[in-house]
């Protein structure tokens, strides 16, 4: 059984009066347990949309998403609330940190929504913060960090929460090259550990190291190579 | 109600308070100032309405004074119609009267008050003359210095013996011991038995406002009604009158708070039918009722002056509300990160109402505690205005002598400072709550 199934998914926007944007046009899509995925495209093919779909962050207006064995195409906002904070893991372009808390605490902000205790998070925070490599800097604040430190956090966050699935939106786009392949090295040992990762990106290069590139364009999946 | 423990969403409050620590003190302020306006005004409410009732009380609140009140006072004064003698006021009649038909009153004390000069050797000076029975001292509570008080065999023998008040001993006597000595009151001699601790004015009475209890000489009833006659020469500056009144004052003592209203009733139809009722020349005071009074002009004060308060509250309201709006737009891109990261709408509406809940409660709490030391401080610091412009410390600021903060008052302080919080963070919480995650994390 698939881990995350897209079926027949449609999203449309109604901008105005007459103006629709469908943006989606009727994606199918398996991914399986441990995958490595590049979802690859030009800029307004609706790959952001399949993400932000993935990640629970938006429903779909027709089709169904079955992530871990559950329909979660029709849930309310309160519990895609729950699914997007027990089951999906978060990295951005931008990394998204908050920028008031310190790398441990932000690192801790998805157990936080789940009623996790203090202690346990801290914890939890602290292994990953120094699984990652962030040592000393995990108490500094994200304007103290380099990007590819902030970077690193927003990875721990992600896995945090233990999730199914960790989407990754552009998560090089924002950082040197250097800095990229370390990212993108840390991407691969987490996918060697098994863990089933989701990435966006512009760069072929990108696209080679994974296990297979799903092409976008204009709402429809165009191809689905395997590497 | 909160998905998260509240213990924790406390703690996220607070420390998104503490990012611009400057920004939180201002906007606490409206709040604070707001708060302390209400418990210092509701203080100073307080402290006049306990010292007027204090007032009332040196009344008694179990007495009935009957008063006698000169009618038409001004065409006999100011006419200068010496040869007419004006006939007025209660009488021994009265008095009698009353005793008989008032079951359960105590005491019952008549009174006459006559103006005269008292000397002491070169010393003299304008005094009342308070021609009275001994047991004046059932009715109200007064406290002899040296000496004693009238006797019951004082009025008996007619006696010239007088109690002087406070002031006037000190007056006539203000080096040497009183006791003893003999002093002139109009036209006879009266010896002095005792000197009286003061007492203050009766400035909260009806028709007697301004009396100085303090310059009054007491003489046996009996001796003022022989020496004096029943009628009254008052030879004030640039012109004479002729009063003719055989008491002023009856006082009834009941022997409960609840028998003073209905014995009020008969007390005055008594008098509406031996009295002409053309000219009313007598009064019938319960101090029981101005007790009432004082009640409601207390709560019209402390309305208004709530009211008042109130409008500030409602400004710091207005404020909290505006920074916490801008602190929504300015954190659109968090609560973006939050949501995507699990938490729900409902814990974004917690997170920004304990903000604006714990601003307005600490700027409360401040304005309590600067409101109970305003309360201290105004006392202080009118006396001490008193003192720079010489003023008496008995004219009108006696009044703001005392403040008192009453519990009532801190707790309806601290609620509306809640109640502001929650009232003016509802709608910054909504908005923030009803943002689309998708357009928040994407927010620049």
């Amino acid at each position: 059984m698939s881990l995350a199934r897209l079926i027949d998914l449609t999203k449309t926007y109604v901008m105005g009066a007459d103006v629709v944007v469908e943006a989606l046009r009727g994606i199918n899509l398996s991914v399986e347990e441990g995958q490595y995925l590049a979802v690859m495209g030009p800029s307004g093919s609706g790959k952001s949309t399949i993400l932000n779909l993935m990640g629970c962050l938006d429903r779909p207006t027709s089709g169904r998403y079955i992530l871990g064995g559950e329909d979660v195409s029709d849930l309310g906002d309160a519990a895609l609330s729950e699914v997007r904070g027990r089951r999906i893991g978060f990295i951005f372009q931008s990394f998204n940190l908050i920028p008031q808390l310190t790398a441990l605490d932000n690192i801790e902000v998805p157990l936080f929504y789940q009623g996790v205790h203090r202690r346990d998070r801290r914890r939890r925070s602290m292994e990953l913060a120094e699984r990652i490599g962030l040592g000393p800097r995990a108490r500094h604040k994200p304007m103290e960090l380099s990007g590819g430190e902030q970077q690193r956090v927003a990875i721990a966050r992600a896995l945090v929460n233990d999730p199914l699935i960790i989407l990754a939106d552009e998560p090089t786009g924002n950082l040197d090259s250097k800095t990229g392949k370390e990212i993108l090295a840390l991407f691969d040992d987490l996918s060697s550990r098994g863990r089933t990762l989701i990435i966006v990106t512009h760069d072929e290069a990108v696209g080679r190291r994974t296990h297979g590139i799903v092409r976008v364009a204009d709402g429809n999946i165009v191809s689905h190579e395997k590497n | 109600m909160l998905s998260l423990k509240s213990t924790e969403i406390l703690r996220l409050g607070i420390a998104n308070l503490l990012v611009h620590p400057g920004r939180s003190v201002l906007t606490m302020l409206g709040i604070l100032f707001g708060v302390c306006a209400v418990v210092a005004t509701l203080a100073i409410v307080e402290g006049i309405s306990l010292k007027m009732q204090e007032e009332v009380l040196k009344m008694g609140a179990t007495n009935i004074i009957v008063a006698a009140r000169k009618p038409a006072e001004s065409q006999s004064a100011s006419t200068g119609n010496q040869g007419h003698a004006l006939a007025y006021g209660l009488t021994y009649d009265d008095a009698e009267r009353i005793q008989s038909s008032i079951q359960g009153a105590s005491v019952i004390v008549p009174a006459r008050k006559i103006p005269v000069t008292a000397r002491y050797l070169t010393r003299r000076n304008r005094v009342e003359v308070f021609g009275t029975v001994p047991w004046y001292t059932e009715t109200y509570g007064i406290e002899v210095t040296h000496g004693r008080w009238l006797a019951p065999l004082d009025l008996k023998k007619m006696d010239n013996v007088t109690v002087l008040g406070s002031s006037l001993a000190v007056e006539l006597f203000p080096h040497e011991e009183s006791l003893g000595k003999v002093i002139w009151l109009g036209e006879n001699a009266y010896r002095v038995i005792g000197v009286l601790a003061p007492r203050g004015s009766g400035g909260t009475r009806a028709g007697a406002a301004g009396e100085d209890f303090d310059r009054v000489a007491y003489i046996p009833l009996t001796s003022a009604s022989r020496r004096f006659g029943n009628v009254i020469l008052d030879r004030s500056v640039g012109s004479h009158s002729f009063e003719m009144c055989e008491l002023h004052e009856i006082t009834v003592k009941l022997a409960s708070a609840e028998q003073v209203r209905p014995a009020a009733r008969i007390i005055t139809s008594l008098l509406e039918k031996f009295h002409d009722p053309k000219k009313k020349d007598w009064e019938v005071q319960v101090p029981l009722d101005r007790l009432d009074a004082l009640e409601r002009t207390k709560w019209l004060f402390v309305v208004l002056g709530v009211s008042i308060a109130a409008i500030s509250l409602l400004v710091g309201g207005i404020g909290i509300m505006n920074i916490m709006l801008a602190s929504v737009t300015e954190r659109t891109r968090e609560i973006g990160i939050r949501r995507a990261l699990g938490a729900k709408r409902r814990d974004i509406v917690s997170q920004f109402l304990v903000e604006t809940v714990v601003l307005s409660t600490l700027g409360g709490a401040i304005g309590v505690f600067v409101g109970v030391l305003m309360a201290w401080g105004i006392p202080w610091a009118l006396a001490r205005v008193a003192e720079i412009l010489k003023v008496g410390g008995e004219a009108a600021l006696s009044n703001l002598s005392r403040t008192v903060v009453t519990p009532g008052a801190v707790i309806l302080a601290l609620s509306a400072s809640i109640f502001v919080g929650i009232a003016s963070g509802v709608y910054p919480a909504y908005r923030a709550a009803q943002m689309d995650p998708i357009r928040a994390l994407r927010h620049e």
